[in-house]
Formats: structure tokens, C-alpha cells, sequence
């Protein structure tokens, strides 16, 4: 009986350190939950499930979602940053990025893996729209190693419409959806998905809502032609913010 | 005064004789074909300027022979600030790093960890760093960009692993 009480005590202590692990490593102050003590901001905990009906008007529930960097289910309970007058809001008001930067020759698109986010600027230097993103985890299992996303900075190559499917994930049979995508380094793209949870969860890709990588795949980017290097011009920033490597490892081990 | 000259003449030949000696030395060290180009360094600060080659993209291989882990820091004369990417990597000794590179000139400076101080101490790039670079290398199209593509790796490996991603070294 001692026995099996001490393992019961042992286990609820195990998953409460796992949960405040995972909560603190997915804590930032740029979005979500982080928000709850800025200036222009507050927090709810959303009455009734579903993002429809938490907020029935679609701009309004388009710059909450984008704030809390998910386009997921929402649950009844979950906590939520939600703007301070938000019926009067623009995107640009809740930027993550400047909305002027210094001119450039090529268009550029900027992800930030510490905010969880993109900005695509024009060669003028403003910011014409921002997003969410989900790069690449620390660890992925199904192939048994570290999967962050390649930094640096890189062009457009190539880009494909909404039909666009990986060749390699899942492991061994390929087809996982990825519309809109648009390659920059090697197997590594920006393409849409229903799947941006408000952390860094990809096997090195860039989730991006589906409608924003729709919007730079029709009318922003541009690819980089054979002869010359005038295509669109990636910057993925390096992680900052990881949680350092003792922590990095704890979550490799609690996987 | 015969045997004053005579001196000199030995010398000349001496250091003659070793001069090429140690640009072949410097040449063994380095992966095949890749050149002691490209690249300067100003007072402690690296300079990777691949332009003077009249190259698009070029590439650098860089071996630690600090003894110790070296950290390479971007430094940069930005307008864009926060905004700029700082492609910073850590080579650990006697590692070899492999940069991509397309921008006309990228400068780095090189520290070590010393206990009680999280930015290191910097060292002089120049005792720290052999640098070599493929003047001839041809990126596909799918890999053109500032990144390092292999961030310490014995020689071998970081020549392999470089090839693997699709660079063609050639000379």
C-alpha cells in the first residue's frame, strides 16, 4: 500500500515538474500568455469552446489568434491574451516587428523563432504584413535527432501551390500536407497549416496560417531566377530564447 | 668580406628553401583545392571579403587551432538594428567550420569562455584561425545564402557533409 502511494506521489510530482518545464520553455513575453501583464493588453479564459464563438467577428478573432500565435482549437478554460480595444485595432497596432526598416534591394521576409513570428517587408522597407509561425523542435523523435531550423540568411527557390505535399514526413511514406510552400534552404520551406500551436513543434519547416502563406505565395514572393540572385530574401534568426542546453536535454529525456 | 657574402648567400638560400616549404605545409592543412584567399584581418577583428574574387556565393573552411573553443561572432554596420541576423558559431579545437557566404564583405570577431564572464575574451582571429577558400565552388540552386553550413566537424567530415548539401567544390 506504502508502495503504491509513494509511486502515485512520485508520479504526480514527475508530471507537475514536465508541465512547468514545457510551460516555462513556451513562455515568452512577445505573445500569448507573456502578454497578460503588458499595457494594452489582458488575459481571459475563454467561456465557450471554439474561436467562432469566442469571437464572432472574423478581424477581431484574426488578431487574437495571431497575438496568441495559434490557429488551434480552443478549449473551454484555455487562457488567452486578448488586445484592449480590439475593435479598433489593425494588425500593424499589435506588431511584433518595426514597421519601417532601412531600404533594401531584394523583398524580405524576417522570422523571428524568439517572438514566433514573420514580417514581410518590401524593398521600401515596410512592414506590409505579419504572422505567426511554428519552426523547427529542439528534438524530434521519429527520426531520432535535433530538428531546429537551419539559420541564416536565403533566397526563395522554388514555390508550389496548395496541392504541395513533403516528400519525406512522415517518415517512410511522405505526403504530409504542406500548401503554398515556398523553399529557401535545401528541403526547408514556409508553407501553410492547420497546425500552429504557439510553439516551435515543426521537423524544421515554417508553419505559417494557411491563408498568410497563401498571401506571400501569390502576391509577395518572388523566386530567385538562375542567373541572378533578385528573388525574395529569407532571414531565419537563431533562437535566442531555447531554455539553455541543460533544459534542452531534460525536454529530450521527458519525450 | 668573400665570406660575408658567402653567408648571405647560404641564408637566402635557406630561407628560400623554407619559404615554400610552409606554403605547402598550409596547403596539406587545408581540404583540397581550396585556396589561402579571400580574407584578411584587421587588428583582432576577421574580414571574409569573397567579392575580390568576383564570385557570387563563395565558401570559407575555418579550423580552430586555438586549443580551445572559439567563438566567431558577425559584426555588423547595420541600419536595421535589432533587426540583423548575427550569424555567430562556436568551433571547438582543432574543429573545422564551413561558412556560405554571398555578402560582399563579413567580418568576425573571435573570443574564448573565461570562467565568470558570459561574452569570453577576445582573441586575435589570426593566432586563432586558419582560413582557406573555394574560389571556384558552384552552389545549386536550392543552398545560395549567408549561413554556416557545418558548424564544427573534423576535416573529413565537413568536407563530406558540405558535398552532401549540394555545394560542387571545384578547382
Amino acid at each position: 500500500m506504502k508502495k503504491i502511494l509513494l509511486l502515485t506521489l512520485a508520479l504526480v510530482f514527475l508530471s507537475a515538474a514536465q508541465l512547468s518545464l514545457a510551460k516555462s520553455s513556451r513562455y515568452s513575453e512577445y505573445y500569448g500568455t507573456g502578454l497578460c501583464s503588458k499595457p494594452g493588453y489582458h488575459c481571459i479564459k475563454v467561456k465557450r469552446g471554439g474561436w467562432k464563438k469566442a469571437f464572432p467577428d472574423p478581424i477581431q478573432r484574426d488578431i487574437v489568434q495571431r497575438v496568441n500565435r495559434t490557429n488551434m482549437r480552443l478549449w473551454r478554460g484555455k487562457k488567452i491574451a486578448v488586445p484592449d480595444h480590439l475593435g479598433t485595432l489593425t494588425l500593424h497596432d499589435v506588431s511584433p516587428f518595426p514597421l519601417k526598416i532601412a531600404k533594401r534591394p531584394n523583398k524580405l521576409i524576417i522570422v523571428d523563432q524568439d517572438k514566433l513570428a514573420w514580417g514581410a517587408y518590401d524593398t521600401k522597407g515596410h512592414l506590409l504584413k505579419w504572422g505567426p509561425i511554428s519552426s523547427g523542435k529542439d528534438y524530434c523523435g521519429d527520426i531520432g535527432r535535433g530538428c531546429r531550423t537551419q539559420t541564416g540568411a536565403f533566397y526563395v527557390f522554388n514555390k508550389k501551390g496548395k496541392g504541395c505535399e513533403s516528400n519525406i514526413f512522415p517518415i517512410g511514406r511522405g505526403g504530409a500536407n504542406m500548401p503554398y510552400c515556398m523553399f529557401f534552404y535545401r528541403g526547408f520551406a514556409l508553407h501553410g497549416s492547420a497546425e500552429v500551436p504557439g510553439y516551435r513543434a515543426s521537423h524544421g519547416c515554417i508553419r505559417l496560417f494557411t491563408r498568410d502563406a497563401e498571401w506571400l505565395n501569390r502576391s509577395f514572393v518572388r523566386v530567385k531566377n538562375l542567373d541572378s540572385v533578385t528573388g525574395t530574401k529569407v532571414v531565419i534568426m537563431d533562437i535566442k530564447n531555447a531554455g539553455g542546453k541543460k533544459h534542452a536535454k531534460k525536454r529530450r529525456r521527458s519525450r | 668580406m668573400r665570406k660575408n657574402v658567402g653567408d648571405l648567400v647560404k641564408v637566402a638560400i635557406l630561407v628560400g628553401c623554407l619559404l615554400p616549404l610552409s606554403v605547402m605545409a598550409k596547403r596539406g592543412l587545408f581540404p583540397g583545392g581550396c585556396r589561402d584567399t579571400g580574407y584578411s584581418f584587421k587588428l583582432y577583428v576577421l574580414m571574409l571579403h569573397p567579392e575580390a574574387k568576383g564570385d557570387v556565393q563563395s565558401l570559407y573552411f575555418m579550423h580552430n587551432k586555438s586549443g580551445r573553443k572559439l567563438k566567431l561572432s558577425q559584426m555588423k554596420v547595420s541600419r536595421d538594428k535589432p533587426y540583423t541576423l548575427y550569424l555567430n558559431n562556436v568551433i571547438k579545437p582543432n574543429k573545422w567550420g564551413v561558412f556560405a557566404t554571398d555578402s560582399p564583405v563579413v567580418k568576425f570577431v573571435c573570443s574564448v569562455p573565461v570562467r565568470g564572464n558570459p561574452h569570453g575574451k577576445v582573441v586575435d582571429c589570426k593566432k586563432s584561425l586558419d582560413i582557406c577558400e573555394y574560389t571556384n565552388v558552384k552552389f545549386a540552386d536550392n543552398n545560395y545564402g549567408n549561413y554556416w553550413g557545418v558548424k564544427s566537424k573534423a576535416k573529413i567530415s565537413a568536407r563530406n557533409d558540405i558535398i552532401r548539401q549540394g555545394v560542387l567544390l571545384k578547382w
